[in-house]
C-alpha cells in the first residue's frame, strides 16, 4: 500500500474516531456546573473534583482489579481451549466452539439476572467472587475467537518438528506455541479487559458496594446529576491507557509483544 | 511474577472488602448530591445516635428490587431508597416490613398522604415534580398551561424544539397519568402525543440526554426536574423554569425497610424523617420533604414546588395499565 | 490418537464446564423464567406466543439483524485498511494508532454521546462544516444513520485488532517474496493477504455483530421508536414494565438470532474453504 495513501486514509479514519472524543475533552476542561459545548469558560475543577472524590477513585481502581483478573480468568480457561479446538480432531468440536462463544450473545441484561438469581440460589449470593464469575463468562468468547483465529492463520508444522525431536509438550507450548499465538492473547486480553472495564450491566447487579466499578459509578452519579464529572473521568480513563501503553512501547516495545515469529 | 502478585493482593482487597462487619447497616442513595446530602445528614445523625456506621451504597431502584428478590429475608440492602412504584410491588411482594411508629418516632409528623398508597409499607423521604424549562431568549412568554403548551407544540408554533419525557422513561407513565387527569381518557392522551411528534425533537428517555440537548440548544423547551431546571436556570441566565396550571404531579423516593434487615435499620429511617435531617436535605438536594413540624427559609420556599402544586398520582392504576400503555407507544408514537 | 483426544478433552474441559455451570446455568433459569416460573408468571408458552404472533416484534426484529448488519459491514469497511495499516506501521506510531482506535471505549457511552450530538446536531459542527462547503446540512440526529455510526465507532477496535492479531502472526517475509516474484499489489493482497487474514475478518465481524445485537443504551438515547431494536425493548421490560418473564423471552429470541447467523457464517465459512 502507498504510504500517502495510508497517511491519508488515517487522517480521515482518525478525524472520525476523535470528533465526538474531542467534543467530550473539552467538556472536562469547563468552568460551567453544566455539560455544555462550547464551554463558557476553561477550569481544571472537574478533574480535580473527580480525583479526589472517593466515590470516582475508588470505583477507578475496582474496575482496573477486576479487568486484569477477568482477563487472566478468561486467559486460563481460554486458551487451551482454543489450541484444542484448532487442532480439531474429535467429535463435537464445531459445537463446543459455538457452545464457548454463545456467551457473546445472550443480552447482557439478561445474563445478569439469570447470574443473579443462579448464584443467590447456589450460596454465592452478594460475594465478589461473583462479579469475578459474570466477567470470566462475558470476556471468555474474546480471548477464545482471537486466540483461534490467530492459531488457524499461523504454519503448525513447528510443533510437530519440535514434537518429533522429542519435546515435552510443556516445551513445546513454552517455546513454539505460545510465541506464535501471543498476538492473539495479547488481541484477547486486551478486548478482555476493555470489555470488563466498560462492563455495566452485570456489574450493577453483581457488584456490591465495596466492589462497585467505574461504570456502575458513572451510571448512578449520572441517574440524578448532570455534571462535567463524568467527562473529566473519561479524559482520567484515555491519559492512564495512553501512559500504559506508552510505558508498554518504551519498556518493552509493543511491537516486540504483538510480532512473534518472521521478525526476530 | 510481579504482576502475578499485584492482581492476587487486588483479589485478595476484593475478598476481604466483603466481609462486611456486623456492626454496620447498608442503605442505598441516588448519587451526586443525593449521596453527599445521605451523608452529611442521614449518616451523621445514625452514626450520633448510634455509634455505628450507615454504609451508603448508590444503587437504582431497578436493581435494588432485583436484589431483594433474589435473597428474600435475607436483604443486602438495610434500609432501601425505591420509586414508587417499586415500593408498591415490593410491598405485594412481601420483601418489606411494616412502618413501625414506635421505632420510628418521627413518623408521626409525616402526613399521611406521604405513605397511605403504600399501604405503610415505605414513607416518601422528599417529593419533586415535573415542569417545563424554556429558553428565553428565544421563547420569552411560553404557554402558561399544559394544554396550550401541547397544543402550540402541535401547532408547530415552536418548530421541532420541543421535548416531552418517553412514556418509556422510568417516570414517564407518571407523566402520562398526569396527563390522562386533564384529558380525561387515555385516547385523547395518545392522539395528543401523535399530534405533537413532527414538532418534537425527542421524547427524552434519559434525564441526560434531555438536558444535553436543552444544554446544546438543540431543543427550546423541555419537560424536566423542578430541582434540576432552577439550578440549570440559576447557572444559564438564557434558561428560565416554570409551572404551568394546574401544577406537576408528584414524584418522590421512598424509604422503605426490606424484611429481614436489623432492628437498627429504624435508627436510621428515624435519622431520615427527623426534622434537623430533613431541612438539610431539602437545603442541599432543593427539593422538598415531608416532615411537617419543618419551616423552610424564604429562599428556599421560592424555589421549592409547594405540595398545593403537585399531584400525586393513584400508582396502583399505572402499574396495572402500564404494560399495555408501553406497547401501544412503541407501536403508535413513531 | 486416543491419548491425543484426551489431551485435547483435559485443555477443553475447564471451559467448558465453567460456562456449563456459570453461564448455562442461569440461562436455564433465564428459560424457566421465559416459561412463567418466575415472579408472578403464568406457567406455558404464553410469552413465546405472544411475541410470535405479533408482526410488531418481527418488524423489530428485521430492523435489529438490518441495524448489526450494516454496522458490522461499515466496521469492516473502515477496519481493514486500519488494520492492515497498523500491522506494518511500527514503534511509537503504532502504539499511536493502536491508542486511537481503542480511544472510544475509554469515554463513557453517555458523554460520548453528548460528543455526537455536537457533532450531528441541526446547529451542530457537521452542518457548520457543511454550510461552509455550500453543501445542504443534514439533520440525522435520533435516526438509524446516527446510531449506526456511533455504533461503528466504538466497534471499531473489535474488528480492527481481530484482522490485526492475525496479521500480526504471519510472516512479513511471505509478501516479499511474492513482490520479488512480480506479484502487483492486488495480486498480493488478493492471494497472500486477504486469505491469511480471513480468519481475523471473520472473527471482527462475528463480535461486532454479537455485541451490536445486545447494545441498548446507543439505539436509546441516539434513536427513538422508529428506532426500535430488540435489546431495548429487553430493557424496557425490565426497567418500565418490571415484566421478567417478558424480558427473558425477548433475551432468549435474540440469542436464538444471533446463533442463527454463527451457524449460518460456519456453514458458509465451511463451504468457502472446500
Amino acid at each position: 500500500m502507498n504510504s500517502g495513501w495510508s497517511r491519508g486514509y488515517v487522517v480521515l479514519a482518525g478525524t472520525f474516531i476523535l470528533a465526538p472524543l474531542l467534543v467530550v475533552v473539552a467538556v472536562a476542561f469547563t468552568s460551567a456546573s453544566f455539560v455544555s459545548f462550547p464551554p463558557p469558560g476553561w477550569s481544571l475543577r472537574w478533574l480535580a473534583k473527580v480525583l479526589a472524590d472517593p466515590a470516582f477513585m475508588r470505583p477507578l481502581g475496582n474496575s482496573l482489579v477486576l479487568a486484569a483478573l477477568a482477563a487472566s480468568g478468561a486467559a486460563l480457561l481460554a486458551v487451551p481451549a482454543a489450541l484444542a479446538l484448532a487442532r480439531g480432531g474429535f467429535r463435537g468440536a464445531a459445537e463446543i466452539e459455538s457452545f464457548l462463544l454463545s456467551p457473546l450473545s445472550l443480552p447482557a441484561l439478561i445474563l445478569s439476572l439469570s447470574l443473579l438469581f443462579f448464584l443467590a440460589r447456589i450460596g454465592l449470593g452478594g460475594q465478589p467472587i461473583g462479579l469475578w464469575i459474570g466477567h470470566v463468562v462475558v470476556t471468555i468468547p474474546y480471548m477464545l475467537r482471537t486466540v483461534l483465529a490467530t492459531y488457524r492463520g499461523v504454519d503448525r508444522s513447528a510443533e510437530e518438528a519440535a514434537m518429533t525431536l522429542g519435546a515435552t509438550p510443556l516445551r513445546v507450548f513454552l517455546h513454539v506455541t505460545l510465541p506464535m499465538i501471543r498476538p492473539g492473547i495479547l488481541a484477547g486480553g486486551l478486548f478482555a479487559f476493555l470489555v470488563s472495564f466498560d462492563e455495566v450491566a452485570i456489574a450493577l447487579l453483581l457488584s456490591t458496594m465495596r466492589t462497585a466499578t467505574l461504570p456502575v459509578a458513572i451510571l448512578n452519579h449520572i441517574a440524578h446529576n448532570y455534571d462535567p464529572a463524568v467527562a473529566a473521568i473519561s479524559l482520567i480513563n484515555i491519559a492512564l491507557v495512553t501512559v500504559a501503553m506508552l510505558a508498554l512501547e518504551f519498556g518493552f516495545g509493543l511491537d516486540r509483544l504483538m510480532l512473534s515469529r518472521g521478525r526476530k | 511474577m510481579r504482576i502475578v502478585s499485584t492482581i492476587a493482593l487486588g483479589a485478595l482487597a476484593l475478598v476481604a472488602g466483603s466481609a462486611l462487619a456486623q456492626d454496620k447497616i447498608v442503605v442505598t442513595s441516588s448519587g451526586g448530591v443525593w449521596l453527599e446530602s445521605a451523608k452529611a445528614n442521614f449518616a451523621a445523625c445514625f452514626k450520633q445516635r448510634t455509634g455505628k456506621e450507615a454504609e451508603i451504597s448508590v444503587t437504582a431502584s431497578n436493581e435494588i428490587m432485583q436484589r431483594l428478590r433474589a435473597s428474600p429475608g435475607n436483604p443486602p440492602i438495610h434500609v432501601a431508597v425505591l420509586s414508587e412504584t417499586d415500593a408498591i410491588r415490593a410491598g405485594r411482594e412481601g420483601l418489606l416490613d411494616k412502618l413501625d411508629f414506635a421505632k420510628a418516632p418521627n413518623l408521626k409528623d409525616v402526613p399521611e398522604v406521604f405513605r397511605k398508597q403504600w399501604n405503610d409499607f415505605a414513607v416518601i423521604q422528599n417529593f419533586g415534580a415535573m415542569i417545563v424549562m424554556v429558553n428565553g431568549e428565544k421563547i420569552p412568554n411560553p404557554p402558561k398551561d399544559w394544554k396550550s403548551l401541547i397544543a402550540d407544540t402541535a401547532a408547530g408554533k415552536f418548530g421541532k424544539r420541543v421535548s416531552f419525557p418517553s412514556l418509556t422513561m422510568p417516570w414517564g407513565p407518571m407523566f402520562h397519568w398526569f396527563l390522562v387527569q386533564q384529558y380525561g381518557s387515555e385516547d385523547a392522551v395518545f392522539a395528543q402525543y401523535k399530534a405533537m411528534l413532527p414538532n418534537i425533537a425527542k421524547y427524552w428517555v434519559s434525564p441526560v440526554e434531555a438536558l444535553n440537548m436543552f444544554a446544546a440548544k438543540e431543543i427550546d423547551i423541555l419537560v424536566y426536574w423542578d430541582g434540576r431546571a432552577y439550578a440549570f436556570a440559576e447557572e444559564n441566565k438564557w434558561a428560565k423554569a416554570y409551572i404551568p396550571e394546574p401544577g406537576a404531579f408528584q414524584s418522590a423516593a421512598m424509604l422503605a425497610k426490606p424484611k429481614g434487615s436489623p432492628e437498627l435499620a429504624w435508627q436510621y429511617i428515624d435519622c431520615v424523617l427527623s426534622p434537623k435531617a430533613q431541612l438539610g436535605h431539602a437545603q442541599m438536594v432543593k427539593y422538598p420533604i415531608v416532615n411537617s413540624t419543618v419551616v423552610y427559609p424564604d429562599d428556599l420556599k421560592k424555589i421549592l414546588t409547594p405540595l398545593a402544586k403537585v399531584r400525586q398520582p393513584d400508582f396502583a392504576q399505572i402499574i396495572e395499565r402500564n404494560p399495555a400503555w408501553i406497547d401501544r407507544w412503541n407501536r403508535d408514537i413513531r | 490418537m486416543t491419548s491425543d483426544r484426551r489431551r485435547a478433552g483435559l485443555l477443553v474441559a475447564p471451559a467448558v464446564l465453567f460456562l456449563a455451570g456459570f453461564f448455562l446455568g442461569p440461562l436455564l433459569l433465564g428459560v424457566g423464567v421465559s416459561l412463567g416460573h418466575g415472579p408472578g408468571g403464568t406457567p406455558g408458552f404464553g410469552q413465546y406466543t405472544r411475541l410470535l404472533g405479533d408482526s410488531y416484534y418481527w418488524e423489530v426484529a428485521r430492523n435489529t439483524l438490518g441495524l448489526a448488519a450494516a454496522v458490522t459491514a461499515l466496521t469492516l469497511a473502515i477496519g481493514y485498511p486500519y488494520a492492515l495499516i497498523l500491522t506494518r506501521a511500527g514503534g511509537v506510531a503504532k502504539t499511536l494508532l493502536l491508542l486511537l482506535v481503542v480511544a472510544p471505549l475509554m469515554v463513557n457511552v453517555v458523554v460520548r454521546t453528548f460528543g455526537w450530538m455536537v457533532v450531528f446536531g441541526r446547529a451542530g459542527l457537521l452542518n457548520a462544516l457543511l454550510r461552509g462547503l455550500g453543501l445542504p446540512e443534514l439533520d440525522i440526529l435520533n435516526s438509524w444513520t446516527a446510531i449506526a455510526i456511533a455504533l461503528a465507532h466504538v466497534l471499531l477496535p473489535f474488528m480492527v485488532l481481530s484482522i490485526a492479531a492475525t496479521l500480526e502472526g504471519l510472516d512479513p517475509a511471505l509478501g516479499e517474496a511474492a513482490a520479488t516474484l512480480g506479484a502487483d499489489p492486488w495480486r498480493q493482497f488478493r492471494h497472500v493477504l486477504l486469505p491469511l487474514s480471513l480468519h481475523g475478518a471473520i472473527t471482527g465481524c462475528l463480535l461486532v455483530f454479537a455485541l451490536c445485537m445486545g447494545s441498548f443504551v446507543t439505539p436509546l438515547v441516539m434513536g427513538n421508536n422508529r428506532t426500535m431494536v430488540l435489546a431495548v425493548l429487553v430493557y424496557q421490560q425490565l426497567t418500565v414494565t418490571s415484566d421478567w418473564a417478558f424480558a427473558a423471552t425477548l433475551g432468549l429470541v435474540l440469542l436464538a438470532l444471533v446463533l442463527a447467523v454463527f451457524w449460518l457464517q460456519a456453514r458458509l465459512a465451511r463451504r468457502l474453504a472446500a
